[in-house]
């Protein structure tokens, strides 16, 4: 019995020894950069890995022009000492000039291997992303990986931009009547910094909505849970009145108010109302904080300069013909399944009319009664 | 020392039930449901809960026709044994062959998340002998484990709520049953069905119960127990994913579970997929138990743990058919839609030897 007991266990046990993976024997890959030169090839493009050494300080980085990713690996594989693993990668970056052009087949690859989690951060390099891996010299982060997965973490946490991962992305690739988005990072002398969101169209990256603008894409794109967003409220005026919403919490909601006669050419109306409420922790102007009048008056002002900001957003997205608001998505679901899959959606979004209708709360003006 | 004979209880059997139909399709029932029935398919899938319950209700009318008798003792009551041991036999062999490919799905699944490059007949070796170490025991214990396995699973029901920061009402759709990429046809959406496939095992409970255990109380609710939980998991995915990621995802449940981050650890599918080994060990267990009741019933008076060795040993090496994930699917998807006209013809079949019976005016011997 204490035979069998025995066997029983060691087999138990020693089963996991057949497939051993050895951390100091493994390197994580923690980025991966895809990028394309101008001159390059067609059907080629640069493929660059970032390696967090075990001390977690320092990084290797390898590049090669490759024709696949597949190709690349193989490439690194014989150069690195130590067995490639992707379970650990956090970010993918691609270039400006190779987004233009679809990421869509390199996602897929990424997709499909079961070591990488859907929470990899996609991302937009407006710079050459080689570069960006490159350098180990960023203040803010031991690596390049480390900074940059903290940097977008944070400020997708607040808000300020779109959590733009491989899930986020799939699934707005996938649904039908929203376009993906995701984050742009540009590389400035002592930092990376956020440079705004990409817009797509299906997978290719079709233009970028300004830094300054984010927080009003933001409002438009997402419910906003803790963000701060700063307003110059006359910018046609030289006075230059401001103010600063902080803990800002919004909520939006779509209603497709005519969505008959697609078919025909009538023009689709849509209505969005943004619910905004936050601290006025900053306000310079005329107005006085103590008289609840002017505090109303206030409150107008704020509406009107987000609700401007916001379809001017709105009409450059028309544009562009980019649906990252996910205004298809409410359209599709007020129509029959046949009528919208017959309709040009992409025309008949660019031809609507979409009324955006701002409310703000301030919930309280901070610790000072004036 | 005489023993004393334990019969199950209405909590065991709630449990047992609930985890005998948590089977491996679970993990891909997402993409099933949009494939064959389309948008707004977890309406579909309650209307096939409810067809399940009335195919229960089949059961049950034996169960109260037959006064408690076995289903063996009811067909050799109608049919001579020579007749019947064939039918046995041919059972028993498919549900070696059923719990075989159930386990051994597990595990090319699991191989897609660890432990690449082990050979998984090795991990089947092992879960073999748990298989074998249950099996020896009778149903008392077998459903005593099925509770603490419950317990270790059900858990993870709570892990939607990770999915709720992302999920939206507007991924699902105003329309019903459009856009199933398979078609809508009687097979399609007996694909779904095959996610209830466990509960026809309760015909196999009869001589374990007395009418104090209420069996059937046990087995319906222990099938609402499990459609509400996976329900819950549809119900997240349709509104976390959107309609054609599901479509494109092999096993969405594995994704949603890839998705959860907790401050000290993440990418908990691996941990959490793991847990699952011990629902796959009550299906092969409850299968492998269907089995041996049938072989047993040919020849009793066989040595204690023989019939079992051999049943094991036949799972075991059936285990060696299914090599690769994509032709393990495909065995598995065979089983269950055969074990599903099991589900329904042997209660019929029943039902209509218990009114010969009536007519004739025998009674099934319900000697246990």
């Amino acid at each position: 019995m204490k035979v069998k007991l025995v066997c029983l266990v060691l087999l138990v046990v020693l089963t996991g020894c057949t497939d051993e993976h050895i951390l100091e024997k493994s390197g994580f890959i923690r980025t991966i950069a895809y990028d394309k030169e101008s001159g390059e090839p067609k059907d080629s493009m640069r493929v660059t890995i970032s390696i967090t050494k075990s001390n977690h300080q320092d990084a290797i980085v390898y590049s090669v022009v490759a024709k696949s990713d597949k190709d690349a690996k193989s490439h690194f594989d014989r150069q690195n000492n130590r067995r490639l693993v992707t379970g650990q990668l956090r970010q993918v970056l691609f270039g400006e000039k190779l987004a233009r052009e679809g990421i869509w087949k390199h996602l897929d690859s990424l997709r499909r291997d079961p070591m990488i989690g859907s929470r990899m951060h996609v991302i937009i390099a407006e710079e050459d992303p080689y570069h960006i891996l490159l350098r180990n010299d960023y203040p803010q982060g031991p690596t390049a990986g480390e900074y940059i997965d903290t940097l977008i973490r944070t400020e997708a946490k607040a808000g300020d931009i779109p959590d733009s991962n491989l899930y986020t992305f799939s699934r707005d690739y996938y649904d039908e009547g929203i376009d993906p988005v995701t984050t742009i990072i540009r590389e400035q002398k002592e930092s990376l910094i956020i440079d705004g969101v990409a817009l797509f169209k299906d997978d290719k990256y079709v233009g970028k909505v300004e830094p300054s603008d984010r927080m009003f894409f933001g409002l438009l794109h997402h419910n906003i849970h803790a963000g701060d967003l700063y307003l110059n409220l006359k910018e046609d005026h030289d006075d230059g009145e401001q103010a600063s919403l902080q803990f800002l919490r919004s909520r939006r909601k779509i209603h497709v108010t005519s969505s008959s006669k697609l078919l025909q050419g009538k023009r689709l109306k849509v209505d969005m109302d943004i619910k905004v409420e936050g601290s006025l922790l900053e306000y310079i102007g005329e107005l006085d904080m103590k008289k609840p009048a002017e505090q109303r008056k206030l409150e107008e002002e704020i509406r009107k300069s987000i609700q401007t900001k916001c379809r001017s957003l709105v009409r450059t997205l028309q544009e562009k013909q980019t649906d990252p608001l996910g205004i298809g998505q409410y359209v599709r679901n007020s129509l029959p399944v046949g009528v919208w899959h017959r309709l040009d959606w992409r025309k008949v979004y660019a031809d609507a009319d979409i009324s955006v209708h701002v409310h703000v709360r301030i919930k309280d003006y901070g610790k000072l009664q004036h | 020392m005489n023993k004393v004979k334990e019969k199950l209880n209405v909590f065991h059997i709630t449990l047992l039930i609930f985890m005998t139909e948590m089977n491996i399709t679970m993990f891909s029932l997402p993409r099933l449901i949009v494939e064959n029935i389309g948008t707004n398919g977890w309406i579909g899938y309650l209307a096939l809960s409810v067809l399940a319950t009335f195919n229960i209700f089949l059961y049950w009318l034996v169960y109260r026709m037959g006064r408690g008798a076995s289903v063996f003792q009811i067909m050799e009551c109608a049919l001579p044994k020579a007749v019947m041991y064939p039918v046995y036999w041919a059972l028993a062999v498919f549900w070696i062959f059923t719990a075989s490919f159930t386990g051994k799905n597990f595990f090319l699944i699991f191989q897609m998340l660890s432990f690449q490059t082990t050979n998984p007949m090795f991990i089947f070796l092992l879960f073999c002998l748990m298989v074998f170490a249950l099996l020896i025991k009778n149903i008392y214990n077998i459903s005593k484990t099925a509770t603490v396995f419950f317990f270790m699973t059900i858990w993870t029901v709570g892990l939607t709520v990770y999915q709720f920061q992302d999920w939206e009402i507007v991924r699902f759709s105003p329309h019903l049953f459009q856009l199933a990429s398979q078609g809508h046809s009687f097979r399609n959406w007996m694909e779904v069905y095959t996610t209830f496939m466990g509960y026809e095992l309760c015909m196999f409970l009869f001589p374990h119960v007395t009418k104090k255990s209420k069996l059937f109380q046990g087995v319906f609710i222990g099938h609402w127990v499990i459609t509400i939980a996976q329900l819950i998991v549809i119900l997240t995915a349709f509104g976390y994913f959107s309609f054609h990621q599901i479509e494109s995802l092999l096993y969405p449940i594995i994704d949603l579970l890839d998705f959860i981050e907790m401050p000290f650890i993440n990418r908990i599918e691996n941990l959490v997929f793991s847990m699952f080994v011990f629902a796959n060990l009550i299906v092969t267990v409850m299968y492998c138990f269907a089995a041996l009741t049938a072989i047993k019933q040919t020849c009793p008076k066989v040595k204690p743990n023989r019939l079992e060795f051999v049943i094991v040993t036949m799972v075991f090496f059936t285990g060696y058919i299914p090599k690769y994930l994509g032709q393990s699917e495909q065995l598995l998807r065979k089983v269950l839609y055969t074990e599903t006209y099991i589900a329904f013809i042997v209660p019929v079949v029943l039902i209509c030897v218990l009114l010969y019976l009536k007519l004739k005016g025998k009674v099934p011997n319900n000697e246990s």
